[in-house]
């Protein structure tokens, strides 16, 4: 009835492994989530960077053509529907640079959609007969 | 076994204890660059919308002008600013029957303090 159990160090050794195992889950957990959280950061950003780099494009080529729509396409390769350049750009992105003509000059609305819904919404204008 | 999980018994926390510091500076550095990074593309983003809906703005009152008729000769100087800190000066001149575009650029307008604090030895 008295016998006690003596600890071995093997059986100390095996504790001391499972510890830190069981530490070393968790902080893999952790740092694993963030890796994740910054992997996904970093894919936004370059989405919104080409988004930003497409756009600028676009509209220095719309003002550039004087508000011409077909131009602007064949500058920028995208197609025109109903007064609508759109233009597909990687990742899944749509451009889209809808034109009204004004009182001197074209205003049109740039936008930028991507899966996770609108990325940009630019105003865009460009001068008619000017140098 | 015995002798091996003695000797090991230290190692093992040592080993564990230099993986999680690694990994968790690593992780944490990762993530800090990720959002510096998205910082400055929003930055960007917001400075490339806010100059091209001043230019827009600028655009419709140059075409207004236009409509006006300026003098032969004539300028005009349009102002619009551009988020808080620059505005975009368009200047514009009538010759030979046609408006012609003189100046197109951005301009820092906003306060500024030059910075005096920094003291250098002086030899003495």
């Amino acid at each position: 009835m008295t016998d006690r159990i003596r600890p071995t160090r093997a059986g100390l050794f095996a504790i001391e492994l499972l510890i830190a195992v069981a530490v070393f889950t968790l902080c893999a957990a952790f740092c694993g989530g963030l890796f994740v959280h910054a992997e996904v950061m970093s894919r936004d950003n370059e989405e919104l960077n080409r988004a930003v780099n497409e756009a600028r494009s676009v509209a220095e080529c719309f003002k550039a053509s004087g508000g011409d729509l077909t131009e602007t396409a064949a500058l920028t390769g995208g197609g025109v529907e109903d007064d609508t350049l759109l233009l597909t750009l990687d990742g899944g992105m749509t451009l889209k640079l809808a034109v009204r003509q004004e009182e001197g000059y074209v205003a049109g609305d740039l936008t930028v959609t991507g899966d996770g819904g609108q990325l940009l919404a630019w105003d865009v204008a460009a001068l008619e007969g000017t140098s | 076994m015995r002798r091996g999980g003695g000797q090991l018994s230290g190692v093992v926390s040592l080993v564990m204890i230099f993986c999680s510091l690694c990994l968790c500076v690593f992780a944490v550095l990762t993530f800090s660059a990720a959002d510096r990074e998205r910082t400055m593309t929003e930055v960007a983003a917001r400075q490339a919308a806010e100059y091209y809906n001043a230019d827009s703005e600028a655009t419709a009152r140059v075409a207004q002008i236009k409509q006006q008729g300026l003098a032969e000769g004539d300028t005009a100087v349009v102002n619009v600013p551009v988020g808080t800190e620059q505005t975009l000066v368009a200047e514009v001149r009538q010759s030979g029957g046609e408006l012609q575009i003189l100046r197109w650029q951005t301009v820092f307008t906003g306060d500024w303090e030059k910075d005096e604090t920094l003291e250098i030895w002086d030899g003495n």
